[in-house]
């Protein structure tokens, strides 16, 4: 396949990438050892950094210098001296840059994935991510290569319609928001394949017809691209005056997060996309307020509210049990691990004591003393139905039926200790 | 049938017209040279017929195929010489030639591998690190390998010194004798391409100027050297070209000499002397002549 044999030369004749993404990920291991960056989650956020770092940069790097570079010296291009068409010259080249990128992205996350700080689950997804944005990153940097070469300044048009794109998008969602949240979905959905199909036909159909010629590739490119990037919020535009119209009931159905028990539940209100504020409502009374920002979760019971502060540092519980009224944040405290996974498990009926999964590890908080009572790491999952706080503070986890009987943590040692069998679990 | 034609071919970049309705036409086993100064459309015109380049206007063949809409199937029997060789820089020339073999259906890579040895070019070297002279030479070894029924050179032994040059014509030569190869090379060299060439097309400001056959522009062209006596009106019908006197005697080029007509005017035979490709070419450039 011809499209092959040129991919396997761009793989072959830009083989220094490998160097450079071995030297990243060796550095992404070493940096968390410098001064002030310690632990886990510094190691896997160095890693992740890098790892996407590494992708979009490899990726767009090949794609600005590479073909655009050969046209744009005005020479015999070597490859279109060849008996190739076009279709295997082009997509055996960016193939070979998609895989260079992807590959280098991997050998970055090999040493996070070898330590165990970044599960082989969590990571396939991971580059699979990467490995789907790459691919619109090799068209734009290529678009952006011929743009350059060609020096025309039909590329402050092509500027400004990405402008006027994102930030009708940004509009588009904020008001499907507020408006019709089932529709944000649609978009969100439909964005990508229609920007990667524009990228694709401003890609191959101007070098179909222009070939050599930059200036008529460039004109070209234009023509694709002007409709294009319009045709978006245009859809967008008519999905939510469909909405507004009526449309089906899935594009206006509210986004809705109920607690498990109890009437309260968060519903998504006015407010940016950067800063998604929600309404805190109570399904029985029609009570409601704005919901704290941040990412936040129900406890089991329903009765408090636990959230995460903007910036990822501060827990804080609310307590929601008087119905009408929010007695405001009872305790606040800071996160023992910035950044890291949060899932909550559960939260005393005193609100002293608060449940949570941090990244791998099985936390629970002391929120009065604004400490940690335990920390059990290195479990990969946690069954947080087998967690109950009892009446008296403590916490009981159910053993698996291998092991059978129950464990209780004494919230005084914050040690586990076998449950007597005394003290009858609380239903959540 | 012919190799190569083109019939009122515009090509140009954007809306700018670099050649203006050219018209040529290469017998199959004949040989092209190409002739215009620096700017008059030669690259150009050479893109447009390899399918680099969309016509504006006009049409043109290579071996019967449309190279705009049947490049692919005719690179398979053309091989270039690119004015800049542009194998990958950090390609050597016997990967190259792999490459070169896994997209085409015939391949001599141990007959390019000869080729570059004969010319004392290293195949094992990164393209990047030869030398101008050598690159081009690998080009041309490259572009050999397929056995191509089409050869196109643009300006190969542009900057290459005298031995090199004259290992490049050598080659195409031997090339030439051994298959009949078609060949067509724009190129500044007149003195290289004359003995090799036998047909010229002259390309001026976008316009060819004139095609034929080498022989027919050398019969019609003369260089004039007459005494200082001589009537400068009695080269008037002979199309003088540049005609000045120096004191010593008459020079010039004359574009349209006639044996028969000279000798009925009774002019001295031994004042008209046969002209050189580069007399021929700059009376057609600098003097108008057609």
């Amino acid at each position: 396949m011809k499209a092959w044999v040129f991919a396997r030369r761009e793989l072959r004749e830009n083989r220094l990438v490998w160097a450079g993404a071995a030297f990243a990920a060796v550095v992404g291991r070493a940096l968390p050892w410098a001064k002030g960056l310690r632990g886990e989650n510094e190691v896997l956020a160095a890693a992740l950094a890098l790892h996407l770092g590494c992708v979009l940069a490899v990726a767009g790097f090949l794609a600005f210098r590479g073909i655009p570079g050969d046209l744009g010296e005005r020479r015999l291009g070597f490859d279109l001296a060849q008996p190739a068409g076009l279709g295997a010259l082009l997509g055996g080249r960016l193939l070979g840059d998609w895989l260079l990128a992807v590959g280098s992205g991997a050998l970055v996350l090999v040493p996070a994935l070898a330590t165990g700080v970044l599960p082989w689950g969590k990571g396939l997804g991971l580059m699979a991510f990467t490995g789907a944005l790459a691919a619109p990153t090799l068209l734009a940097a290529h678009l952006l290569g011929v743009a350059w070469r060609a020096r025309s300044l039909w590329i402050l048009l092509d500027l400004g319609l990405a402008g006027f794109l994102g930030w009708s998008l940004d509009a588009l969602l904020n008001t499907f928001f507020q408006e019709a949240p089932g529709g944000l979905e649609v978009l969100l959905f439909a964005t990508p394949p229609v920007l990667m199909a524009v990228l694709l036909l401003a890609v191959i159909l101007p070098l179909a017809w222009g070939r050599t010629d930059l200036a008529r590739v460039r004109r070209y490119q234009t023509l694709i691209l002007t409709p294009g990037l319009l045709l978006l919020p245009a859809l967008g535009f008519l999905l939510l005056v469909w909405s507004r119209a009526g449309g089906p009931a899935s594009i206006r159905q509210p986004l809705r997060k109920n607690a498990p028990a109890g009437a309260w539940s968060i519903v998504v209100g006015p407010g940016r996309l950067q800063r998604p504020l929600g309404f805190l409502v109570n399904g029985a009374t029609g009570f409601h307020t704005e919901a704290p920002g941040g990412p936040c979760a129900f406890s089991g019971d329903g009765r408090h509210l636990l959230v995460v502060r903007p910036a990822g540092e501060d827990l804080e519980i609310v307590d929601l049990a008087l119905g009408d009224r929010i007695l405001g944040s009872t305790v606040r405290m800071r996160l023992p691990r910035r950044g890291a996974s949060l899932g909550l498990g559960a939260v005393s009926q005193d609100a002293r004591r608060a449940l949570l999964i941090l990244g791998r590890a099985l936390v629970v908080l002391d929120l009065e003393a604004g400490r940690i009572l335990r920390e059990d790491k290195g479990e990969r999952d946690f069954f947080l139905a087998r967690y109950v706080f009892l009446p008296d503070g403590s916490l009981q986890e159910t053993l698996p039926p291998a092991k059978g009987g129950a464990r209780i943590l004494d919230p005084g040692t914050g040690a586990w200790r076998e449950a007597d069998g005394s003290q009858a679990p609380v239903p959540r | 049938m012919s190799a190569i034609a083109c019939e009122r071919l515009t090509l140009g970049y954007g809306r700018r017209e670099v050649v203006v309705e050219a018209g040529l036409e290469v017998p199959a086993g004949g040989f092209l040279a190409l002739l215009g100064r620096n700017g008059a459309g030669k690259s150009t015109l050479v893109r447009g017929l390899l399918g680099l380049l969309p016509p504006i206007a006009g049409s043109a063949r290579i071996l019967g195929l449309d190279p705009w809409k049947d490049r692919a199937a005719l690179m398979a029997k053309v091989g270039v010489v690119p004015e800049t060789p542009d194998v990958p820089p950090a390609m050597t020339l016997a990967d190259a030639s792999a490459f070169c073999g896994r997209l085409r259906g015939t391949w001599d890579a141990a007959g390019v591998l000869e080729r570059l040895d004969r010319m004392g070019v290293d195949a094992r070297k990164p393209f990047g690190d030869l030398s101008r002279g050598q690159r081009t030479q690998g080009a041309l070894a490259l572009a050999l390998g397929g056995s191509p029924e089409v050869l196109v050179l643009d300006d190969p032994t542009q900057g290459l010194d005298p031995v090199a040059r004259r290992a490049f014509f050598r080659e195409v030569l031997g090339d030439l004798a051994e298959r009949g190869t078609t060949v067509l090379m724009a190129t500044h060299d007149l003195e290289g391409v004359e003995t090799l060439a036998d047909r010229v097309a002259v390309l001026h400001e976008g316009r060819v100027l004139v095609q034929a056959p080498l022989e027919d522009l050398k019969a019609r062209f003369r260089r004039l050297n007459a005494p200082a006596q001589a009537d400068p009106a009695a080269f008037a019908p002979f199309g003088p070209v540049h005609l000045r006197g120096n004191g010593l005697g008459l020079e010039g080029t004359l574009a349209a000499f006639d044996a028969d007509a000279w000798a009925r005017a009774g002019l001295d035979p031994d004042w008209a002397r046969g002209a050189d490709l580069e007399t021929i070419f700059t009376a057609m450039v600098e003097g108008g002549a057609e």
